[in-house]
């Protein structure tokens, strides 16, 4: 099976233009980019996906080996660039598709001319020094959340979402799609996810970046959001008014002009 | 009882009071919430629910008072769907309580708009779900275990069939790991397989490149699942037996991590990993034992076949060693001293060739040989009996693996081996018990058969050389060939003799067999022949009583002979063939020929005896008769008359060839190219022409004297008895001296030439000069002189031209013989 067609990619606009790919974070799928995307389809060549697991990714590609450290899906995104025949792409990761990005750029960096990180966590664990923000029983707890919110987790929320009842076609397509994920394979992501530490892994990063640090994100504080900026070489850090985790749904515009400024300047 | 028309605002004074209190006492929480979490109203059952002060709510987030796993759904699920959907409905949200405890619910969240103030709230209305939630996770944690247990099935069940796939011993590490880690979460597994004979635990697989092992003594939990055939727990660690037939052949250590606590059911699970891995590892074991055995098997016959092929003890070892190395060790060494540190219990061998019966006494295939081997170790080899073999530490620190090279009962020689063999071993006992033991009696039976050999070829060639008659009648010639690719000496031989003075007798037979019994045979029946044809009863007769003869010697039957008697004054052939080849004979001026007569079967065979025939020709001088064996004409991938033919034209091709060297030319012409596969024999005998002297004697009378001698001599070797030979050699010197009385009338430049013939028993002497003949002057006894002559002889003719020549003949009478 073809990358582009196990990560369920989509590419919009023009071939001509300049590429930005749009990686989703952990939870959701491509969609949640739908807000954002609408800004670049006349200035660039978008690339969305799903990470295998996710929305409409195949789900019978997921191998537990492969996926047990974000490499296996840093593996994925340079696989799709190689079958896209992508180079110097513009990368934006959320929240944890932010380190996706550092390792594929870090795997391949003639891949990838800029990166920006939205909500990025190299650690989400405290260790020493290090404030990641969550302690052991923190992510023990959210494990064991995540294995009794079992339902609310996954797939089952869905039949409870409304679609537009003007659009019922939208509603069936959400309910399929969106936010909905394999409880085993959604357990395992959170799990690889939240035990990840990819600190040493920022330095080996050679484009420029942007970090878009959220105002009140309990998921990657300011001073997470600071260290990457730290230990990123060439990198910028933007604070954006925008509260929580997901700017790209709860400010768009906001995140759409920061990664605009990102991408005139450099 | 209502009424269903009256209206229903009727009723509610009676039941409800404000709106204020149904919103702040409503069933549920209710919760408003900026978009970014902060609270901005909550009723108070939600704090009443959840013990919180008013005050510690408003204007906090409501992310705060989730847990953490509560936290990141918020942000991760719950926000997203809200922006995408507007509404979130039944979702489960854990929230935490004042005193810390958890409080489940499951929350409605709507998102209303104001379109005109472009503001925006979260309306949350939560329902307690605690007993809801605890059941649901009572079905979660049931249905968790089903799907573990499922999950764990199934690596199972993957695990049987890759063990039901696997060839060799070591694979089924691979599998059994994965169903550690996969369905046990194990942080190591590690197999242990019982070694077949001796009680030790050796970890298998990928361990480096010593593996570590525990005796069945350790006071570990590995020992002590072997013991007790069941599943063992100790810190941290559980051990399943590998069980087959109820035979443990290894056990699995499970290594957990710390805390982890292994559930009845798993342990279960574990039991039946060892049983199901424990059967497959059989199923390997009796498949590597069989493919082990039909290798031993085959290397066996092979051993066998090869070593047969070879020539000699000294080959046959040669070749062991090679076939010993890769296959069976690194190094191979045959040490065949051993015979001479016998106590006396091996005799020494009675022919030896050396001082052990062997060529080469040590000879090694590999690396870093020869390894010194001392009497001490040949004694413990001997005295080893049935415990081999012997372990032996070598040069260079290296061990090895001594075995008795066996023969017959005794130990012949050792055999020593080292390094790991390039064959799927260890080899068992009885596999190296049969090896040595057949390589040691192909040793010893090439070794005797060295010995049989020469025992046979010295009794031949005594058997073969004997007293040859002298006859200037006839002459006979002899070539014996011994096959180049046989080990042993056969059964052909000729023979002449004489059986009376005036006849000769041929023979060349062939008997049946190879070795010391067939050339013991040859011996006697060459004897037999001999003594009968003396008895002349002519070669039917000889035939006749051969097969009397070979009724009681064993070895003799079908032998093949042709027999031929000459007789030399008449030259009649008297000959007969037992199952031979015919005779070939070639007469002056004429092509060969084979003598097809006078044949009957070979000896000692029922049919044969009763009409045994000989046929008979008389020959002219200058005749030759060939004898032989088939050994001779027969060539493989020719017909034998194509054989004879070819013998025919060799003899046509060298009619004129001396006697002596015509069987060597023939031998060589007829067996040129062909390895000699077969031992050849060939007797020629040559019907010479009349014995002839010739001399020519000056004219003086001085010489004389030596000429009677001369004469005589010759007449001697032509068997004339002595009286018959006084009287010629007076009548030839009377005639010389007349030659040069008269002839030559004392010229002593003058020649008396002289010749004698003798053919039967008729004497031709002629005396001839070339002077010129004056009449005698009356000398008295020169004047007796003819008169002696033509009393001595038959007949007397003077012929007087140039020269005179003086005829004379006398039929001889009396012969010695």
């Amino acid at each position: 099976m073809s990358a582009v067609a196990r990560n369920n990619v989509t590419v919009l606009g023009r071939d001509a233009d300049p590429t930005i790919v749009f990686a989703h974070g952990f939870g959701c799928d491509q969609h949640m980019w739908r807000l954002v995307t609408d800004r670049f389809v006349d200035e660039y060549r978008v690339v969305l996906f799903d990470h295998v697991g996710s929305g409409g990714s195949d789900l019978s590609a997921y191998r537990p080996q492969r996926y047990a450290s974000l490499q296996g899906y840093a593996e994925d995104v340079v696989e799709i660039l190689a079958e896209l025949d992508l180079r110097d792409v513009v990368f934006v990761g959320h929240s944890v598709s932010a380190m996706i990005g550092v390792l594929a750029a870090a795997a391949e960096p003639s891949r990838f001319s800029r990166l920006v990180l939205v909500g990025p966590s190299p650690r989400y664990l405290d260790d020493e020094d290090y404030r990641g923000g969550f302690t052991r029983a923190d992510i023990d707890e959210l494990l064991e959340s995540l294995d009794s919110n079992y339902l609310g987790w996954s797939a089952a929320m869905a039949p409870v979402i409304m679609g537009n009842p003007d659009r019922p076609e939208l509603g069936v397509e959400l309910t399929n799609s969106f936010c909905r994920t394999d409880p085993a394979i959604a357990r395992q992501f959170a799990r690889v996810t939240f035990l990840s530490d990819n600190r040493t892994d920022l330095p080996q990063v050679t484009a420029p970046s942007l970090i878009l640090q959220c105002t009140d994100d309990i998921i990657a504080p300011y001073e997470v959001g600071d260290y990457v900026h730290r230990h990123l070489p060439d990198s910028t850090l933007v604070v954006l008014n925008a509260t929580g985790h997901c700017p790209n749904l709860s400010a768009p515009e906001e995140t759409a002009d920061a990664i605009h400024a990102f991408l005139r300047n450099y | 009882m209502v009424n269903p028309l009256e209206p229903v605002e009727t009723f509610i004074p009676l039941l409800e009071e404000s709106a204020e209190d149904l919103y702040e006492r409503a069933p549920c929480g209710y919760l408003s919430v900026l978009p970014d979490g902060t609270v901005a109203r909550v009723n108070q059952t939600f704090l009443d629910w959840t013990g919180y002060q008013r005050a510690e709510l408003l204007g906090h987030r409501v992310q705060n008072f989730y847990t953490i796993g509560g936290r990141i759904f918020h942000e991760t699920h719950l926000g997203p769907l809200l922006h995408m959907q507007g509404e979130v409905r039944g979702v489960a949200l854990e929230f935490r309580r004042a005193d810390g405890s958890r409080l489940d619910t499951l929350v409605n969240v709507v998102l209303r708009r104001n379109p005109d103030t472009a503001s925006a709230v979260l309306r949350m209305t939560v329902f307690d779900a605690t007993d809801r939630r605890s059941y649901e996770r009572e079905l979660l944690g049931e249905r968790r275990r089903a799907e573990r247990n499922e999950d764990r099935i199934r690596v199972l069940q993957e695990m049987v069939a890759r063990c039901a796939s696997i060839d060799r011993a070591e694979d089924i590490v691979a599998p059994i790991a994965t169903a550690g880690t996969e369905a046990f979460e194990a942080t190591d597994t590690v197999v242990w397989l019982l070694h077949p004979q001796q009680p030790v635990l050796t970890v298998t697989g990928p361990t480096g490149p010593v593996s570590p092992s525990v005796g069945l003594d350790d006071p570990g939990p590995e020992a002590r699942a072997v013991h007790a055939a069941e599943v063992v727990s100790a810190d941290g660690r559980v051990v399943t037996p590998l069980v087959a037939d109820g035979r443990v052949l290894g056990v699995v250590s499970f290594d957990f991590s710390a805390g982890r606590r292994v559930a009845a059911d798993e342990v279960e699970l574990m039991r039946t990993v060892g049983r199901q891995a424990g059967q497959a590892l059989e199923r390997v074991r009796l498949h590597e034992e069989t493919t082990r055995r039909a290798w031993q098997t085959a290397f066996l016959a092979r051993l066998g076949r090869d070593l047969d092929e070879a020539v000699g003890s000294a080959d046959r070892a040669r070749r062991l060693v090679c076939l010993l190395v890769p296959d069976i060790a690194q190094y191979a060494q045959v040490d065949l001293t051993l015979a001479q540190a016998t106590d006396g219990a091996t005799a020494p061998p009675p022919f030896a060739t050396s001082a052990t019966g062997y060529a080469d006494d040590v000879v090694s295939q590999g690396p870093g040989g020869p390894w010194p081997i001392d009497d001490g170790l040949r004694a413990t080899v001997r005295a080893a009996g049935e415990n081999i073999p012997v372990p032996l530490a070598g040069p260079d620190g290296r061990s090895g693996l001594v075995l008795p090279l066996r023969a017959r009962n005794a130990v012949i020689g050792i055999l020593l081996l080292a390094g790991s063999p390039a064959a799927p071993g260890p080899f068992p006992q009885d596999f190296l018990l049969a090896l040595v033991d057949r390589a040691g009696l192909a040793l010893e039976n090439a070794r005797l058969a060295e010995q049989d050999r020469e025992v046979a070829r010295i009794l031949q060639r005594s058997l073969l050389v004997s007293e040859r008659p002298t006859d200037p009648r006839f002459h006979v010639a002899t070539v014996y060939r011994p096959a180049e690719d046989r080990l042993e000496v056969g059964g052909d031989w000729y023979d002449a003799f004489t059986t009376s003075a005036d006849s000769v007798g041929v023979v060349v037979g062939d008997v049946v067999g190879r070795g010391i019994r067939a050339a013991s045979a040859m011996g006697q029946l060459r004897s037999a022949v001999r003594a009968l044809a003396k008895a002349r009863c002519g070669p039917a007769a000889v035939l006749r009583h051969m097969d009397d003869f070979v009724a009681t010697l064993e070895a003799g039957r079908m032998t093949t002979l042709a027999y031929a008697e000459l007789a030399l004054d008449t030259g009649l052939l008297r000959y007969a063939c037992a199952g031979h080849p015919p005779p070939l004979l070639l007469l002056p001026d004429t092509t060969p020929r084979y003598l097809w007569d006078g044949r009957s079967g070979p000896l000692g065979t029922h049919a044969a005896s009763r009409a045994r025939r000989e046929a008979e020709l008389t020959l002219p001088r200058g005749s030759r008769l060939l004898l032989y064996t088939d050994g001779l004409v027969e060539r493989r991938g020719e017909r034998i008359d194509q054989g004879l033919d070819r013998l025919a034209e060799a003899l046509d091709a060298r009619r004129t060839a001396p006697i002596a060297s015509l069987t060597q030319e023939i031998s060589d012409g007829m067996l040129a190219g062909e390895g000699g596969h077969d031992d050849t024999c060939l007797l020629a005998l040559a019907f010479d022409d009349a014995p002839r002297f010739h001399t020519d004697v000056p004219a003086r009378m001085s010489r004389i004297s030596p000429l009677r001698t001369e004469l005589n001599d010759w007449l001697a070797a032509c068997q004339v008895p002595e009286t018959e030979r006084y009287g010629i050699v007076l009548a030839c010197s009377e005639a010389v001296a007349n030659a040069i009385e008269h002839g030559y009338q004392g010229d002593p430049s003058g020649v008396v030439s002289v010749t004698a013939a003798l053919d039967g028993g008729l004497l031709d002497l002629r005396v001839s000069d070339t002077g010129r003949w004056r009449a005698p002057q009356a000398t008295v006894h020169r004047g007796r002189g003819l008169a002696l002559m033509g009393r001595l002889m038959d007949d007397l003719v003077i012929d007087r031209g140039t020269g005179t020549n003086v005829l004379m003949r006398r039929q001889l009478r009396g012969t010695t013989r």
